[in-house]
């Protein structure tokens, strides 16, 4: 038991090292899935407070053909305008994810579904996160 | 979208197209003229081929590689790997900033409630061009369908025609078959209810069209009509001008494939007088004869397009100084002349599909996946592993690379700009556009480079995530020349260490 243990472990590895920078793997992954947990929980409820309060105080998002929105004020009124449109939930389809000590980027396809599960809106994305006190926090965000 | 880029590809293989045939038939008119001493069957030979040629070129242009003969259809960039993800020709909208589109985000994600902007519109030249690609579509219908229509009538007016049962036209057909090398039966008669020239038609089961008055004509007479009309036969003349006929309403933009279509048909009928003079007809009666039934016709009884009609007024002047010229050179085409002008044609659309691109500095599909990087890779230390770089390093490495792609749209060397760029580069942009590895890259900046002059990148931002990873934020703004209008926003570039130097792995932009 011990041995394919080792043996699992090491080919878990490998596959690590060899999978390139741009692939999202499991441990990685990981990292951020507290923080999509709080962000999935507060969209549920309609929290527009606990969802910005997902991003830093000096984060910034960048939308096509809209000027950026800065500050968790400006989050926050964001984030209402996108309770009031019925999105309640999402699902994230990860392509890649790099992660340091306290920064990390996650790039994939977000999915949108409104109460009753219907699909709203899917948006290509690439989030840089902060670690900061020990919570990763959206710091900047990219929608294409 | 999808429809535009199609169109536009479109458009630019029919440009292609029109200059390929062009030169083809400039090649065919001038071997023609060389030519002069040869038969006619000779000059129906370089013709029928250089016809032929034009149908060879658009399969010759699939068939060689890509990027060989693309160069032209370079209306939009379709992703390596996603068929139905493009990048825009062209973002002449971009700068209509404060767009209206039901937009917002959720924590990380963001909801664009459109995700094409409504006023996007392709330029002016691009609706010309797809204006144009649909007249030739329609007029290729209408052309083509026209011939169609009249296989139709001419069908139907063969099997409306009585079978010839009279024994001397049968005896002198039987004869004309021996001596023509055509199997027994092959010269099948019909006789029609009006006047007009006698006339092979059909393309699978050819059958010979006799006028009205054909009973009228001596024996002579129906020996030579009879020889010629089984020269077509033989020769296969019906099936030709059906092609022919197809490929001139294909390339129907073209008014030389016109010339060409003409001066096949009026060398095909040398050709076959030629032959009914080579089996001992003489050539004043035979002209006299020919210019009897010019008389005689009634105008356009039966639609003459696609059948292949013995007597025409409008060429007769010229057939008859033909026929009635001693020295001419009367021999049909030998299996050296033949494997020669064969040759020569697929070599000459071999060649012509190949040179297009060469002309246009189109790389070929080797180089799309490589960049030479001697300018950037200068500023890259040697020895230096990724951890020894400190961030103010990167960033003047990023600032360098930026430099080298600014100068690079200022010069359009597409080349240049690709220096700092990964081959497992992916490029997002709005609306789902996307560019993949160098060859991906190279096709959006040559979108780039073709609708801008220059460009400013400001890097705002530059962050460390592990040693090996870095990214960028910044600021860009592509320029149209002098005129006022911009390409503006801002992207998010994640540099990566590749092999001792930083590349752009990443990069998504938003206008």
């Amino acid at each position: 038991m011990r041995k394919l243990l080792t043996i699992g472990w090491i080919l878990l590895l490998s596959m690590v090292m060899v999978s390139g920078p741009g692939s999202a793997n499991a441990e990685d992954s990981g990292v951020l899935s507290r923080a999509h947990g709080r962000m999935a929980d507060a969209l549920k409820q309609g929290d527009a407070d606990a969802l910005a309060s997902c991003y830093t105080q000096d984060a910034s998002l960048s939308f096509p053909l809209r000027p950026d929105i800065q500050g968790r004020a400006e989050i926050k009124r964001q984030m209402s305008y996108v309770i009031g449109l019925g999105i309640r939930s999402f699902h994230i389809i990860e392509d890649d994810i790099f992660v340091g000590a306290d920064v990390a980027i996650q790039g994939g396809t977000c999915i949108f579904y409104n109460e009753t599960g219907q699909e709203i809106n899917r948006s290509r994305f690439y989030t840089v996160w902060h670690r900061v006190d020990g919570r990763w926090l959206i710091y900047r965000d990219f929608v294409v | 979208m999808n429809q535009f880029i199609l169109e536009s590809a479109l458009s630019g293989k029919l440009l292609e197209m029109l200059l390929l045939s062009t030169a083809l038939l400039l090649a065919a008119s001038v071997a023609s003229l060389c030519a002069y001493r040869a038969s006619a069957a000779v000059r129906h030979l370089i013709w029928s081929l250089a016809i032929a040629g034009c149908l060879l070129l658009p399969i010759l242009t699939l068939v060689l590689p890509d990027g060989m003969t693309s160069s032209l259809q370079s209306g939009l960039v379709i992703s390596p790997g996603t068929g139905d993800q493009v990048v825009p020709r062209t973002s002449q909208a971009a700068d209509d900033s404060g767009s209206n589109s039901a937009s917002g985000t959720t924590p990380g994600l963001a909801v664009e409630g459109t995700q094409q902007r409504s006023g996007e519109r392709p330029p002016l030249s691009s609706v010309l061009v797809e204006i144009m690609t649909w007249v030739w579509v329609a007029g290729s219908l209408l052309l083509g369908g026209k011939l169609l229509h009249t296989i139709r009538r001419i069908n139907r007016d063969a099997s409306r025609a009585r079978p010839v049962e009279d024994p001397v036209w049968l005896k002198t057909a039987q004869q004309v078959e021996e001596t023509a090398g055509l199997s027994p039966g092959g010269l099948r008669l019909r006789r029609t209810d009006r006047k007009h020239s006698p006339m092979v038609t059909g393309l699978l089961k050819p059958v010979v069209l006799l006028p009205l008055d054909a009973d009228q004509w001596n024996e002579e007479q129906r020996l030579q009509v009879l020889q010629h009309e089984a020269a077509h036969l033989r020769r296969g003349d019906g099936l030709t001008q059906f092609l022919a006929g197809m490929i001139t309403a294909l390339y129907w933009l073209n008014p030389l494939v016109f010339l060409a279509y003409r001066q096949m048909l009026i060398q095909r009928e040398r050709a076959c007088d030629d032959q009914v003079l080579c089996a001992g007809a003489d050539p004043t009666c035979y002209a006299h004869h020919l210019l009897g039934m010019a008389k005689n016709l009634e105008g356009p009884a039966l639609d003459l397009k696609l059948e292949v009609a013995m007597a025409r007024r409008s060429e007769m002047s010229g057939r008859l100084m033909a026929i009635l010229d001693t020295h001419r050179n009367r021999r049909s085409p030998g299996p050296m002349a033949w494997t020669t002008s064969v040759l020569t044609t697929l070599v000459l659309a071999v060649g012509l599909a190949m040179i297009t691109p060469v002309s246009q500095a189109a790389p070929t599909p080797s180089s799309l996946d490589h960049r030479s990087d001697t300018v950037y890779s200068a500023g890259h230390p040697t020895g230096k592993d990724a951890e020894d770089w400190s961030l103010t390093e990167i960033r003047e490495a990023i600032d360098l690379a930026n430099g080298i792609i600014e100068q690079g749209v200022a010069d359009s060397d597409v080349d240049a700009m690709l220096q700092p760029y990964s081959s497992s580069m992916v490029l997002l942009a709005m609306g789902g556009a996307r560019a993949e590895g160098l060859r991906g890259m190279r096709e959006a900046f040559n979108v780039m480079v073709e609708n801008y002059r220059a460009l400013e990148i400001e890097t705002l931002e530059v962050e460390r995530i592990t040693d090996e990873v870095v990214y960028e934020i910044g600021r860009y703004r592509y320029y149209r020349g002098k005129e006022p209008r911009s390409l503006s926003g801002r992207y998010l570039s994640i540099w990566h260490w590749e092999s001792g130097h930083w590349r752009v792995f990443r990069d998504i932009s938003n206008f």
